[in-house]
């Protein structure tokens, strides 16, 4: 061994004593979730991706938004919808229907305007009797 | 205490704190290797994490068809190459402006530090510095160094003796 080679050997160093056990540990084991919960975020984002790119994938080739819809001249094949019955008529709907308007207008905080639709419901009543 | 392909089984099975055995069993022997090379407790601290999480994920597969220290040797050699080779282009690039912090041994009259060692060591061929690796940072005989590399003892003895010759020029020349 030449004298080079023994000052190379030489420079061999004692490790550090006092590493911390314990605070490696703690480090080491955040990484470790960290890793994991990066790789449950990455295959969520991968999963969303794919639904997205299959939904539109299948779209491919399907017919466009038609809004002129409701001028259609065919008007047959409108009322022939489930969207539209020709036997359907507001004075076809019962009470239950106009309450369900009415509370949905309270929700959207209309309160005039359902005050409005509740006189109107009553004074039909007075007018049918 | 339990030996380590006892803990890896435990592990396997779904304990932790096995694992945490390990660790402290290997942990010293782990960060004195990396503060061989860098002289620096918190980057021998941090590469030390790298070796023991890449374990953390790799050691669920351990076939058990080798010596724990021999696994972990060659994990250590792996990271402590990479280190290296990241370290060389920092150097190119002059993106580590941190102060030398390595000290001269003036008791064997050494006229380069630590630093200049592994940075010269960085610039060697990759089977020549990792054998260097192996013998100055660990003091590990060619016999184990041929376990843990795969090489033959002469090519070993061959690869030191050509990188021994290359540190030499450089180290003096500078």
């Amino acid at each position: 061994m030449t004298d080079f080679e023994k000052r190379l050997m030489n420079s061999y160093l004692d490790g550090p004593k006092e590493t911390n056990e314990d605070d490696f540990l703690a480090r080491l084991h955040s990484r470790v979730f960290e890793s994991k919960d990066n790789r449950r975020t990455v295959i969520t984002s991968l999963c969303l991706l794919m639904v997205v790119s299959l939904m539109t994938i299948t779209q491919f080739g399907a017919p466009g938004i038609q809004t002129d819809y409701f001028y259609d001249e065919d008007i047959e094949t409108f009322f022939g919808t489930d969207f539209w019955t020709i036997n359907s008529d507001s004075l076809d709907h019962d009470s239950s229907y106009t309450y369900d308007i009415a509370y949905f207008l309270l929700q959207e905080g209309y309160i005039w305007d359902t005050v409005e639709l509740l006189d109107e419901l009553e004074l039909e009543e007075e007018i049918a009797l | 205490m339990q030996n380590d392909h006892d803990l890896i089984k435990k592990y396997q099975n779904g304990e932790i704190s096995a694992y945490d055995q390990l660790v402290k069993n290997h942990l010293s022997n782990t960060v004195g290797f990396f503060f061989n090379i860098t002289g620096d407790k918190m980057a021998a601290e941090d590469l030390a994490q790298d070796v023991f999480f890449k374990l953390y994920r790799h050691l669920k597969k351990f076939r058990f068809e080798s010596a724990f220290s021999t696994y972990l040797y060659r994990v250590n050699l792996n990271t402590a190459n990479s280190w290296l080779k990241r370290n060389k282009w920092k150097n190119i690039l002059h993106l580590d402006q941190a102060p030398d912090t390595g000290e001269r041994d003036t008791e064997l009259e050494q006229k380069w530090t630590r630093k200049e060692l592994w940075d010269a060591v960085a610039k060697l061929p990759n089977k020549q510095r990792i054998v260097v690796i192996m013998r100055i940072a660990k003091e590990m005989p060619y016999k184990e160094i041929t376990e843990v590399t795969g090489m033959n003892e002469g090519t070993a003895k061959v690869n030191f003796h050509h990188a021994v010759r290359s540190l030499k020029e450089w180290l003096n020349n500078d």
